[in-house]
């Protein structure tokens, strides 16, 4: 019998890129290598990939839901607010590889330096990526102005004594965004500019943010919103989150302008604070949340005890 | 060398080899309303057909036939499902999933004529104020995957969502996303006639008006036409209601006694208003002997408040 028939260059079967694994697609598909690419490449092929994600984006079509894979091992450095842009539609950026070789974004030279994902460009997934502080004071690492955009399994380490402001900022330009699977262990005081908080929503829009872990020093809560909701009902969702703060007390802060545009449910979240008499949830009292089997803890071995709310504060 | 290409499909053991997680043996089409054409074959993305109902009409019953409708798809007209069998998915993430436009007049939906059908990742919309409903459901075994109510204007919403006739049974609706939030309406999210062994479940529903977010006919579970909900398990749902409206806005509504059976579990209700109940029905003892009810959580009152352990029903209410 006859062994495998092997398709170095890959293969296209009723007009759809047949790559392994679960994923499908009708778009077209770019692959992205810092180490043996070249943005002189079409990137159609492994073997022929450019050298930059930003490259890659370029060859996207909007709307197609093109697919850019950066390869392991991949590794750029973003050193300007316009050099990671994302700009077109349904661009799906997938990260190949585990732990250390999953591709790596440091962000340097200036504090506006990150990925962005423009006002333009909607429907955005990006997924499986390293980002790593390159410089204190980051305004943000990824800032999406764009709706309905996808962060999904990506991780924020701290370097050295390099913090950001804040890591995810979701604009309130930007509807409907989900953030899935997000970590950052940053349980110790790096040294530079203490982080503001680690995912801001700005007038929260059908916002969902789930299965995160995150563990973080910041001035204010870990995750937090700001006034600008609409009249119209558009209910965010936080579920399932492991969140720690080792120094505010706030896990999270959710306010909006008004009381049905802007209301929260909270369910399924371990909620760790450093002291016993801090509210790990705290809303501006005018806003909604409603608190579903929710989980607080102040010391390490201690069991978690419900969370209990009142109008304002959690008691 | 460059990629090899093959247009008209491969297959291995058999298996049209297409990408993807999902297996069929039957054949598989595809849908763009922005570059296909019905003079097109629709059996690659590169010549899809441009409407659903055209490659409805292509399928063969109980082939596992697969329709992949192409990211930004839109299907302005009803749709009747009428083949046995077929899987139609959308492909796309966020506001390029297909949409399913409900937009001719107040009686636009999508029909689900026939058995085993599977509808999976698309968005339904309209822009005509009170729809009558979005899905009417009339076979058996039909199933709803991850698909999203996502009004045009938020105040064009549906007087229901999901319709579930009492000649359909095993209907699941799973990870079903839905804010209706128009103060005129609607009655409800999903509306069950009848039927056995329906499933809800991962579902996120937010009703802005509705006097229920899950009910039916007349607000009775059990049924207004006399048609039993047996073995209904409504599971791990969010489910809240912001509103006005001080009488009938469960949550859940409309548990007959003596005309079903089921579980109701893990479920978060949240009401706006402390008239309000999580369950409604007919006496909590009577509905406590059909249905089990565990772990769900309830939230009752405007501001920041903590579910606690409840199933609120009528005319008695326990917290």
């Amino acid at each position: 019998m006859a062994g495998v028939t092997n398709f170095p260059n890959g293969i296209t079967s009723m007009g759809s890129p047949i790559t392994s694994g679960s994923y499908i697609t009708t778009g077209n598909v770019f692959y992205v290598d810092s180490n043996c690419g070249s943005d002189d490449n079409t990137g159609t092929e492994p073997t022929k990939a450019v050298a930059t994600m930003r490259k890659a984006v370029t060859l996207c079509t909007s709307g197609r839901c093109d697919t850019v894979f950066l390869m392991p091992n991949h590794a750029e450095t973003i050193s300007s607010t316009s050099g990671a842009n994302i700009i077109y539609s349904g661009v799906r950026i997938i990260g190949l590889g585990r732990g250390e070789n999953r591709p790596t974004f440091t962000f340097d030279t200036t504090v506006g330096a990150c990925i962005a994902v423009s006002c333009s460009a909607h429907s955005v997934w990006i997924e499986n990526i390293l980002l790593k502080s390159g410089l204190d004071a980051l305004t943000h690492v990824i800032m999406s102005a764009g709706s309905e955009v996808h962060i999904v399994n990506c991780e924020y380490e701290q370097v050295g004594a390099f913090e950001a402001a804040k890591v995810i900022e979701i604009t309130s330009d930007a509807r409907r965004a989900t953030i899935d699977g997000f970590v950052f262990r940053g349980d110790t005081d790096a040294g530079g500019t203490q982080m503001d908080t680690v995912i801001k929503l700005a007038g929260p829009n059908k916002c969902e943010v789930k299965n995160c872990f995150i563990m973080a020093q910041t001035c204010e809560a870990i995750i937090s919103s700001t006034s600008g909701g609409s009249t119209e009902i558009k209910p965010s969702w936080i579920h399932h989150n492991y969140i720690e703060s080792t120094s505010s007390d706030l896990c999270v802060a959710w306010s909006t302008a008004n009381l049905n545009g802007g209301f929260l449910v909270l369910s399924d979240n371990m909620l760790k604070i450093p002291t016993n008499s801090g509210d790990p949830v705290r809303s501006d009292g005018t806003t909604a949340i409603w608190s579903f089997n929710n989980l607080t803890v102040n010391v390490d071995g201690e069991s978690g005890s419900r969370i209990d709310m009142v109008a304002g504060v959690t008691s | 060398m460059t990629l090899t290409k093959f247009p008209n499909g491969i297959s291995s053991h058999g298996l049209p080899v297409v990408g993807g997680a999902h297996i069929t043996t039957g054949s598989i089409f595809f849908v763009d309303s922005n570059t296909g054409s019905n003079s097109y074959d629709g059996k690659d993305s590169i010549h899809p057909v441009s409407t659903i109902t055209y490659a409805l009409g292509l399928c063969t019953a109980n082939k596992g036939d697969i329709i992949y409708a192409m990211p930004g798809h839109s299907e302005g007209a009803d749709v009747e499902v009428n083949k046995a069998g077929v899987t139609i998915i959308g492909l796309g993430q966020g506001a390029l999933r297909p949409r399913a436009k409900l937009v001719t007049n107040t009686s636009a939906s999508w029909v689900i004529s026939s058995c085993d059908i599977l509808i999976e990742n698309m968005v339904f919309q309209t822009s005509i104020p009170l729809l009558a409903h979005a899905l009417e459901v009339n076979a058996d075994d039909f199933t709803l995957l991850n698909c999203e109510w996502d009004g045009i204007n938020d105040s064009d919403v549906p007087v229901a969502v999901v319709i579930v006739s009492s000649s359909a049974n095993r209907l699941t609706i799973d990870g079903l996303r839905a804010t209706v939030t128009s103060s005129t309406g609607p009655s409800t999210i999903i509306y069950l006639h009848g039927g056995f062994k329906h499933t809800i479940k991962n579902s996120f529903l937010v009703s802005g008006k509705a006097t229920t977010t899950i009910g039916s006919a007349g607000g009775p579970i059990g049924s207004c036409d006399g048609s039993p909900l047996q073995e209904l398990l409504i599971a791990n749902n969010v489910m809240c209601t912001i509103s006005s409206c001080s009488s009938g806005s469960a949550a859940v509504c409309g548990l007959t006694t003596g005309l079903g059976s089921g579980l109701i579990v893990g479920n978060y209700l949240g009401q706006n208003m402390t008239s309000q109940d999580g369950f409604w029905g007919s006496t909590w003892a009577d509905i406590s002997h059909d249905y089990g009810f565990y772990e769900n959580l309830f939230c009752l009152g405007i501001g920041t408040r903590a579910g606690s352990s409840v199933a609120g029903i009528t005319p008695s209410c326990s917290a």
